[in-house]
């Protein structure tokens, strides 16, 4: 019955109920304050990576969703004003400036392009023809990209020139529809078909004063003209005549409406900018929608429409900026009906109604499918309040009284009746239960107004804010001192209508609860104070958490107010910072920011969904959104996570391909990164490891998208960064990034072993001089010793010659006076004399042995000491044995060593003959290695006392071997032992 | 026996005069002339085809070797004996591979010059160790080539014992033989001495050195 009741009144209300004011659109704007080079926003353009480009009046401005990159004259770029942008390959982008000059950005950088021809024309905008070539628009005409330039091609009308001031190229069909400046072309507003095989104009048409036109999917053109939009068939222009047909029924709204902008989007959905009246979107030929300045738009004079490959709409207000449309689910109210704040809600998801109710203006007001219904509130209710409402079961209530409310399609004025009065505790958030009771939260109790009119109040620990009931009629409340309590209900025994059912205090963590609500499955979601969201499931008696959101993890806040569960089974909470979504899929929960990313920055207290879907949230200024439930314009596109940008130190590097290595002044980095999506932009996070660096863990997602890699030491290194979109509508991206910090040059391997090899080679060759010198000093000292070695030899032998011939003529002299004499004196000593002379004669003859060179080993030194040992010994009738090993080792001796060894023996044995009386001597030479000459006779041997002179030539003798280093030894016992030790 | 005769060359007047008057008063000589300088010698000598020259080695201007050089083709039969007063002296080896034949000792007692002479024209030559070694290292590092230089065993066991200070005395002891003998020997490896120098000059000349 009440059900019957309810679906009657709720068709019959349909009828009579008004359209709704002007809604406001969630408009992004950006601005020079955003980053955008200049508010004279006139074209844009999407490239392969995702980024868009803004052309203005005053210079160009490339948009990777975290950084505005700007290009102008001092930049770069030839003039400031930038007429069209086009990709030529990835990352190589012309950009046409208002001169004959092209630039191309490369890479982050501009520079020139230059033309095979050197020429460039004045390009007005770019075409890229299905089939890949380019046509250019320029003030000179129509020209075509071929063989590196710029070629024009003939546009001969009339017999003239007619190409110039060309402003828009489309295909149609297989020609070319052209466009010129109205006010600047010779022909304005003529509209030419053109062939560019034959390079010729095939069809020109002066009835239409054209402004812009567009290509259907369908290959038809559909032009804006001064009197509205006509269409060119693809089939009548393919056969060379351009016939313009009126539009179709359903676009009866704009059909007459002068048109400057005309666009189809990628969903073949039409835009139109009219000047006089705004943008309308038509989409598959429903009623025209008309954006204006009420909606949100910057101005009806709208210079470009543009569609991003995320489907986000992007709008170019003259001298406003840009304007992106994202959310095209959201409406927002600023009033129902001017000056009508909206001060309380309710909407059930079991009805498409929904009721408003705006104090200021004493109204109750109906809502159906987007239409509204006012009914005054007589002034006999004198304080307003708050409301709740279950199907047309409708309470108003205060700190006073509760009222119910009836209202009649005829009637605009709402009847009141008393309910309850005295309703002093009521404070917090009310509900209608399932058997129509109302139960109020309120400071320590819950309140229930039983519709039988009697009263009930459960005593509850603490305040509540909020009350849920289940879908099995349980209520639930948690207090702000953390206590969660379920009830059930008893309609029959309504002395105990409401009966504990469980009492969860004792499980719940200390969260300061203040809002509650219980999903379809049967979750309690727990908002709070300053903790975010809780999330629980009761099974069990066990209360266990499932989830805990807070902002860290998407929320717009973490304050929750209010929670509403809607027909879906999502959550909503509203916050005093907007509005998000909880989508609860298998195993993972989608937090969606509503209100954040459109740029909707607004403190709700109340969130209810409909039964289309559609979410109502008030906020408190009295103004209420509206969220539907419909799918956000998305096409299928994924942005791609790449690398913006490497600082490093003063120098930037715009192509992180090129750039691997870094020396150790550069360490420290930051590296940009952008993954182009426009959907909510402020909100991809970022967050990175640097594997290499000693730290395992990504860092926390963050808006941030320059990384700081700070005093890098050096080493190899991957950085990999992770990208993740809001509510999760694109896959994580991911990218890694390999680089390596040099280290210092005289910390390299190569330099190290270059070092030692230097070092090495300095070394040695150092060593080398050293010993060089020495040599050369050794040579020079040589050299002087054999110049000394010279001249002593040249005095020698001169001597030698000299005194040899003068001793020879005094020995001669001598003999003579000898033989001549009679007197015995006389003869005596000349036989002295010939005797000294003989003995002079032999010594200059062992000097001369000693000064030989030829004669410097020590077999020689041992040979001629033996003859002459022999000799002598022989002379004066002593026995001599000479011992000398058959192996004489080849050694040099110089002539100091021979001489001195030599007189050693020598001396030892005129010694022997002269003092010794002995009668045999034996001498025995052996080198082991040092050469060991022992002398040893069998005379008296040795005695100081007799033989002063003996001592005298002993001393000599030790002189001559110590200065050769040697050891002279002399034994005596058995004749006299004399033992030479010359080193070798 | 005919006497022997001699010529003499000698700068110092009084050496040359005490030699003249010592071989002139002993009849086994017959002195035929005595030079005071080498040049009018080696202008001479060929005329007077003496059998012994006592040749001085350091004279003014031309010098003793030189002079042998000279006359020596012209003078087959004569033989040289140097007059020196240093038996180790470096150019008394010179003039043994020159052409001499052996040498005499200034200092040798006036009494004993004229034996000697004697003992040295019959072939009696001396050889002192350090001469000995020297002509060792001539005669046996370039003798091979050829038949006429090579020395005898005898010869070479003579010269090896000379070299290692051996006397005349104790090499006759211990090869059993003469020192007579060992003298004829070394005459005999000086001769060899003198062909090895002229093949060395002519191969020299012919260019097959």
């Amino acid at each position: 019955m009440y059900k019957k009741k309810f679906l009657l009144l709720h068709a019959y209300f349909f009828l009579c109920l008004a359209e709704s004011n002007a809604q406001q659109l969630p408009f992004i704007n950006y601005t020079p304050s955003d980053g955008l080079v200049n508010n004279q926003v006139r074209n844009m353009y999407q490239d392969s990576k995702g980024r868009l480009y803004f052309m203005t009046f005053g210079g160009l401005s490339v948009f990777d969703g975290a950084r505005f990159t700007n290009y102008t004259q001092a930049g770069g770029l030839a003039i400031d004003l930038v007429n069209d942008v086009l990709e030529i390959t990835p990352d190589s982008i012309w950009v046409a400036t208002n001169t004959t000059q092209l630039n191309c950005l490369v890479k982050g950088k501009i520079i020139t392009v230059k033309t095979k021809d050197g020429f460039c024309p004045v390009i007005n905008s770019f075409f890229k023809s299905r089939a890949g070539t380019i046509y250019v628009a320029a003030d000179d005409g129509l020209f075509v990209w071929q063989d590196r330039r710029f070629r024009k091609l003939s546009f001969l009308y009339k017999g003239k020139e007619g190409g110039e001031f060309v402003m828009q190229i489309q295909e149609a069909g297989k020609f070319l529809l052209i466009r010129h400046n109205n006010s600047l072309s010779k022909n304005p507003g003529v509209l030419f078909l053109y062939d560019p095989a034959q390079e010729k104009i095939i069809e020109a048409d002066t009835s239409l004063l054209i402004f812009h036109f567009a290509r259907h999917v369908n290959g038809d053109i559909w032009a804006a003209t001064g009197k509205g939009i006509r269409i060119l068939r693809e089939g009548d222009l393919n056969k060379g005549k351009i016939i313009p047909e009126m539009l179709p029924d359903g676009y009866s709204s704009v059909r007459d409406i002068p048109v400057s902008l005309i666009k189809f989007d990628q969903l073949g959905s039409l835009w139109l900018s009219s000047y006089e009246k705004g943008v309308y979107f038509i989409k598959n030929a429903e009623p025209a929608v008309l954006y204006n300045v009420n909606s949100g738009l910057g101005s009806i004079r709208i210079s470009y429409i543009f569609q991003d490959r995320e489907g986000n709409y992007w709008f170019l207000p003259e001298g406003k900026g840009a304007q992106k449309l994202v959310a095209n689910n959201l409406e927002f109210f600023d009033r129902p009906f001017p000056n009508t704040m909206v001060n309380d809600l309710c909407a059930e998801k079991e009805s498409d109604s929904v009721w408003l109710l705006s104090n200021n203006t004493r109204k109750l007001i109906l809502s159906v499918n987007g239409r509204l219904k006012a009914f005054t509130i007589p002034a006999d209710l004198i304080y307003m309040g708050r409301m709740l409402a279950k199907g047309f079961s409708l309470y108003l209530y205060n700190q006073f009284s509760v009222f119910s409310l009836q209202v009649s399609p005829g009637d605009p004025k709402v009847r009141i009746t008393h309910f309850f009065k005295d309703t002093s505790g009521l404070k917090g958030n009310g509900v209608i239960d399932p058997n129509g009771n109302l139960i109020f939260s309120s400071d320590s109790a819950i309140h229930v107004f039983l519709t039988n009119k009697t009263t009930f109040t459960c005593p509850i620990p603490f305040y509540t804010d909020q009350v849920a009931i289940d879908k099995r009629g349980v209520v639930w409340v948690a207090t702000r001192s953390s206590k969660l309590l379920s009830f059930s209900l008893h309609p029959r025994d309504p002395l105990h209508y409401l009966q504990s059912e469980t009492d969860l205090s004792e499980q719940m963590p200390a969260i300061s609860p203040r809002s509650v609500a219980v999903d379809d499955s049967g979750r309690i979601w727990i908002g709070t104070r300053y903790k975010g969201l809780y999330c629980f499931r009761y099974s069990a008696n066990r209360l266990n958490m499932l989830y805990h959101f807070t902002s860290k993890e998407g929320l717009t806040d973490n304050s929750i107010n209010f929670l509403n569960v809607d027909r879906d089974n999502n959550i909503w909470a509203s916050s005093p910072a907007g509005l998000d979504k909880l989508e609860v899929m298998t195993g993972r929960v989608v937090i969606k920011n509503i209100t954040q990313g459109n740029n909707l920055s607004l403190s709700f207290n109340k969130v209810m969904n409909d039964r289309s879907g559609t979410t109502w949230a008030l906020n408190e200024s009295g103004n209420l959104l509206k969220v539907y439930d419909r799918p956000i314009t998305r096409l299928p596109f994924t942005p791609q996570l790449y690398i913006a940008g490497i600082r490093a130190g003063t120098r930037l590097f715009t192509d992180a391909d090129s750039i691997h290595s870094f020396s150790y002044r550069q360490n420290n980095l930051m590296i940009s990164v952008a993954a182009p999506s426009f959907y909510d932009e402020k909100q991809v996070k970022y967050s990175y490891l640097l594997a290499g660096s000693g730290n395992k863990e990504w860092t926390d997602p963050s808006r941030n998208a320059d990384l700081n890699l700070i005093n890098l030491s050096p080493g190899q290194y991957t950085l990999k960064v992770k990208a993740s979109f809001p509510g999760d509508r694109y896959p994580e991206q991911l990218l890694s990034y390999s680089f390596t910090i040099q280290p210092p040059w005289w910390k390299t391997w190569w330099f190290r072993l270059v070092f030692i090899v230097a070092a090495i080679t300095g070394i040695f060759y150092l060593i080398r001089l050293y010993y060089q010198r020495k040599l050369e000093k050794q040579l020079v000292i040589l050299e002087k010793k054999q110049a000394i070695e010279k001249e002593r030899t040249r005095i020698a032998s001169d001597m030698h010659d000299d005194l040899g011939a003068g001793l020879s003529t005094i020995r001669f002299l001598s003999e003579k006076v000898k033989r001549n004499s009679f007197s015995d004196t006389t003869r005596i000593d000349a036989e002295k004399i010939v005797s000294n002379a003989d003995e002079l004669v032999q010594n200059m003859n062992e000097i001369i042995w000693a000064m030989n060179e030829k004669n410097d080993t020590l077999e020689d030194l041992v040979f001629y000491t033996r003859a002459y040992a022999m000799g002598y010994c022989e002379e004066n009738q002593l026995l001599c044995e000479i011992q000398i090993p058959d192996d004489i080792p080849r050694l040099f001796l110089s002539g100091e060593i021979r001489r001195n060894v030599f007189l050693t023996v020598k001396e030892s044995l005129h010694n022997i003959v002269k003092h010794a009386a002995a009668s045999s001597v034996t001498i025995q030479f052996s080198m082991d290695p040092s050469l060991h000459v022992i002398i040893h006779d069998n005379g008296s041997g040795f005695s100081l006392s007799k033989n002063t002179k003996g001592g005298n030539g002993l001393r000599n003798m030790q002189k001559r071997i110590e200065t050769l280093g040697g050891v002279f030894s002399v034994m005596d016992g058995k004749g006299l032992t004399i033992e030479i030790m010359i080193p070798l | 026996m005919p006497p022997i005769k001699v010529c003499i060359v000698e700068d110092l007047s009084e050496i040359r005069e005490g030699m003249v008057s010592l071989i002139s008063l002993d009849e086994r000589f017959e002195l035929l002339a005595a030079f005071p300088d080498a040049e009018k010698a080696a202008e001479e000598l060929p005329a007077w085809q003496p059998d012994i020259v006592i040749m001085d080695i350091n004279l003014p201007g031309m010098n003793g070797i030189d002079c042998i050089k000279k006359v020596k083709q012209e003078c087959p039969k004569t033989q040289f004996i140097m007059f020196t007063i240093y038996e180790d002296d470096e150019k008394v080896f010179e003039a043994l591979t020159t052409g001499a034949s052996g040498y005499l000792l200034k200092n040798t007692p006036l009494s004993k010059i004229t034996d000697s002479l004697v003992e040295l024209y019959q072939g009696g030559s001396p050889m002192s160790t350090s001469i000995a070694r020297k002509v060792i290292d001539r005669l046996h590092h370039q003798s091979a080539k050829d038949k006429m230089t090579e020395l005898t065993a005898r010869e070479n066991e003579v010269l090896q014992l000379l070299a290692k200070g051996l006397l005349y005395k104790e090499i006759g002891v211990k090869l059993s033989i003469s020192m007579g003998t060992v003298r004829q020997h070394i005459h005999n490896i000086y001769d060899k001495l003198h062909v090895q120098n002229r093949t060395e000059a002519l191969n020299k000349m012919s260019g097959k050195a």
